[in-house]
């Protein structure tokens, strides 16, 4: 059990060693080890691509369903979404903390994945069949609602939390982690558009018939999901042996409260919930101002396109300026170009192609706005090491989730509140696919939910990141202290695998205490801290002639 | 120890009994649910037609002019190029009626008025003819085009100088016929189904609903008019459901003022009515059985901006 403690410290430790010590040809070649073969990525990402795909159908097109299929009105919907929700985000430590206590053959991420995904695919197809909610009074359809949707969250959670969590155990090498992460987001943005594509297709297919096509998007996505989730978890392997300490769910809660850094960070990203309402209105936008159901596929693949630009664009832009700085320019980038879109609407530019194009503009930012908070994030796990030891990614990634599950309850309770007040018209549920023309008044509402409504609250989330302090610099100066401290580490672990090594004990991935490799850490090391010594000598000058 | 048993026991019976009664005593029958509903609505409308009744009346005493459309979208069957909107039929157990996803047709006028008071007004419209709706649609805020791009029926001015009319003008399209319908206080109070009036921001906004049910005869049937309106519907609120084979057909009408409260003026109106008819149609695509569905085969709608003079 000792051993493979040290086993799992070492597999931990090297890597980011590697990062600290590039120059190091030694290091250089265990840092490009590699431990993912083609099969993880590409099942991977097809098992990431699916489970996008079902939460895609849920958060894109279950409210029109229900509020317009099914004739439930907006604000029982937009309750039972906001309280689930915060139900559903609760989950996630819960879970995090089920999948940290696993110890199985198959390892600890995948067991869930074997177990949920099928039943997950099967509530997502219940919910969308129209024909159980025609017998049924307000009351029937709104309990079937509350069951159906609790079901769905508790297995989405339970198919989630493993599958963020698998990278990080798939391998322990950085590099690998980050494009395995890069790859299967990118396909998992093309899953959540999958529904549009189908919905389109089908709408085509059952002349505008949105009960059906709802249904038979669901019935697709609900079966392949499944099918394409299982093949992930049976091709990946998690390869990284799993940490004997996890900390229970109050250190967890903690954790949030006392690093502040993390604190301002999940308060500044709960209030980026606004920023939905444009991909979430869209169907909207469609259906009642231009009257083209249809048109929902070219608005929504212009803009999933732009995000992935944003999300391609934003390590290099990166490297111009620090994480904060560009959540901030990004995040007014986009509110300036969505009230530039509401302006030239109300002057006249009602074109759905010229909004369209704007549009594509506009969700370039939140492309980089998907990322940089996970990049944040990291910050914050390495300020919180710094500070104290520690380091808590499972607490971190877990309750990043609960800010996303939160925030998305927030939008569709906010959303239908919205709706309500601009006076949407519900459709009447005793006729067949009723979709009654809105008023000019309410027109304008959806138009506005839509641009000009996120573009003023979206700006509120910048509020927290002006008290967040980890720039550029500050984090150069906490990465070098790490950096030392992590060699240092490394350097004694080497030493007791060594004296267990020549004992006839096993190595761990071949990477183990070779006598120039210990010299050439110590010199790496001896480098650094003068390195160090030296940048603090040169601070100090400096801020003695700033004094003076 | 065992009395300590027997006595929580106990106490969790009474308890529950207690909450038991409680709730029933606190549960209301459906009937006493349903009046309660009904006299809400009621009260509801009552109040909110007071409002829109005093607001009508301070309309037409004073001047204004307004530039809009008036929409008439329905579902009917071309022949040889010619619209036929009257072709919609509900058929019977053997005999297929309506079908949905036939041609879908607009018809639309624009409308000029000049209005500064009863005796004296003027309306000038033009007709379009064999439009679709998409394009109505997406140029409907760009009235010229429409002269430029779609065949022009006719073109009217209809004048009322002194009292005196001149020019001509259906009764059934002139805007102010329409305004007062749709506005009059004894068809809404009777027929309504909803009403609000709220603040929102930059504006008073106010909606009333109203909806007419016809029997089979074509004949009216309301709350007031049949009693045995089970007959005709059950339920009510979300929960209402209708009995098709007796309900002929339907309309729904949805009001809308947006209005300055300080002012009493209406500054904008917005009218939009349902037609809707019960039909024989097939089950589904697997299942052709024909049974009665109800779906809406036309509706109008209008939306007037008001600038006083």
């Amino acid at each position: 059990m000792e051993e493979n403690v040290q086993q799992e410290a070492v597999a931990e430790v090297l890597p980011i060693q590697e990062e600290a010590t590039s120059q190091n040809a030694s290091n250089e070649e265990l840092a490009s080890k590699k431990y993912l073969k083609t099969r993880d990525y590409v099942f991977f990402s097809l098992a990431r691509f699916a489970s996008s795909a079902v939460t895609g159908l849920i958060q894109g097109y279950l409210l029109f369903f229900y509020t317009v299929c099914v004739g439930i009105s907006a604000g029982a919907v937009g309750t039972m979404f906001l309280v689930s929700k915060i139900f559903d985000g609760l989950n996630d430590p819960i879970m995090g903390v089920i999948v940290d206590r696993t110890r199985t053959k198959w390892g600890k991420m995948r067991p869930y994945l074997f177990g949920s995904a099928i039943p997950w695919g099967i509530i997502t197809i219940l919910m969308f069949i129209p024909d159980i909610y025609s017998g049924m009074n307000s009351g029937g359809k709104i309990a079937f609602m509350w069951i159906t949707y609790l079901l769905y969250s508790i297995l989405g959670t339970a198919v989630g939390v493993p599958l963020d969590g698998l990278p990080a155990v798939a391998s322990p090498n950085t590099d690998e982690r980050a494009k395995i992460i890069s790859i299967s987001r990118i396909l998992g943005s093309i899953g959540e558009q999958s529904a549009l594509v189908l919905l389109t297709l089908f709408l085509v297919i059952t002349k505008d018939n949105y009960s059906y096509s709802y249904m038979l998007m669901a019935v697709i996505i609900g079966i392949l999901g499944p099918v394409f989730m299982l093949l992930g978890a049976k091709f990946i392997k998690e390869r990284l042996e799993p940490t004997s300490r996890t900390p229970n769910i109050l250190e967890g809660f903690k954790y949030l409260f006392k690093n502040k850094q993390f604190l301002l960070l999940i308060l500044s990203n709960l209030l980026t919930f606004f920023r939905n309402f444009v991909s979430a209105m869209i169907i909207y936008v469609v259906s009642y101002i231009y009257a083209q159901g249809s048109l929902q596929i070219l608005f929504s693949i212009p803009g999933a396109v732009a995000s992935m630009i944003g999300m391609m664009i934003a390590p290099k832009l990166r490297k111009l300026m620090d994480s904060k700085k560009l959540f901030i320019m990004a995040t007014i980038w986009h509110s300036v170009a969505l009230a530039l879109i509401f302006f030239i609407y109300i002057i006249g530019g009602k074109s759905w192609l010229l909004v369209a194009i704007l549009m594509f503009v506009a969700m370039i930012p939140v492309g980089i706005l998907n990322v940089i908070p996970h990049l944040m994030a990291t910050d914050t796990l390495d300020y919180w090491e710094d500070k104290t030891g520690d380091r808590c990614e499972g607490i971190t990634f877990s309750l990043m989730s609960l800010r996303s599950k939160v925030s998305s309850g927030l939008k569709d309770y906010t959303m239908s509140y919205l709706l309500v007040f601009f006076g949407f018209s519900q459709a009447l549920p005793f006729l067949n696919d009723h979709t009654p023309v809105q008023s000019d008044f309410t027109k304008l509402g959806l138009f506005s939910i839509y641009t000009i409504i996120p573009a003023v609250l979206n700006l509120v989330s910048i509020v927290p990141i002006l008290f967040y302090k980890l720039s550029g610099k500050k984090m150069a100066e906490i990465q070098g202290r790490l950096a030392v401290k992590r060699l240092e580490d490394a350097k004694k672990l080497e030493g007791v695998l060594d004296e267990e090594t020549t004992k006839g004990e096993t190595d761990v991935y071949s990477v183990v205490a070779e006598e120039e490799r210990k010299q050439e850490i110590e010199e790496e090391l001896q480098s650094i801290k003068e390195e160090l010594t030296t940048d603090a000598i040169k601070t100090a000058e400096v801020e003695n002639k700033e004094e003076k | 120890m065992k009395a300590k048993k027997k006595f929580l026991l106990i106490t969790s019976i009474l308890l529950l009994a207690v909450i038991t009664c409680c709730l029933f005593a606190g549960c209301k029958s459906a009937e006493e649910k349903e009046k309660e509903y009904y006299e809400k609505v009621e009260t509801a409308v009552k109040k909110t037609v007071g409002t829109l009744d005093s607001l009508t009346d301070v309309l037409f005493t004073k001047g204004w002019t307004a530039s809009f459309m008036y929409a008439y979208t329905y579902y009917g069957i071309e022949e040889d190029g010619a619209i036929k909107p009257n072709t919609v039929t509900r058929g019977d157990e053997n005999t297929k009626g309506w079908l949905k996803g036939s041609s879908e047709f607009v018809h639309f006028m624009y409308f000029e008025v000049d209005y500064t008071n009863e005796s004296n007004y003027k309306i000038k419209t033009t007709t379009f003819k064999d439009t679709d709706r998409k394009t109505y649609y997406n140029n409907k805020d760009k009235v010229k085009n429409f002269e430029k791009k779609f065949k022009i029926l006719d073109k009217l001015t209809y004048e009322v100088k002194d009292g005196v009319a001149s020019g001509s003008l259906a009764e059934g399209v002139n805007p102010l016929s329409i305004i007062k319908i749709y506005t009059d206080k004894e068809i809404i109070t009777q027929n309504g189904i909803s009403a609000s009036d709220n603040f929102r921001i930059y504006t008073h906004f106010m909606r009333i609903e109203s909806r007419q049910v016809y029997d089979k005869d074509g004949t009216v049937v309301t709350k007031e008019q049949n009693d045995e309106k089970k007959d005709y519907w059950s339920g009510y609120g979300e929960d209402i459901s209708y009995n098709w084979k007796n309900v002929y057909g339907m309309t729904n009408n949805r009001l809308t003022v947006l209005y300055s409260k300080g002012k009493s003026r209406i500054n904008q109106l917005e009218i939009y009515n349902e037609r809707v008819l019960s039909y024989y149609t097939e089950k589904d695509k697997v299942d052709t059985s024909l049974v009665l569905k109800a779906d809406v085969v036309a509706y109008d709608e209008m939306v007037v901006k008001f600038e006083y003079k």
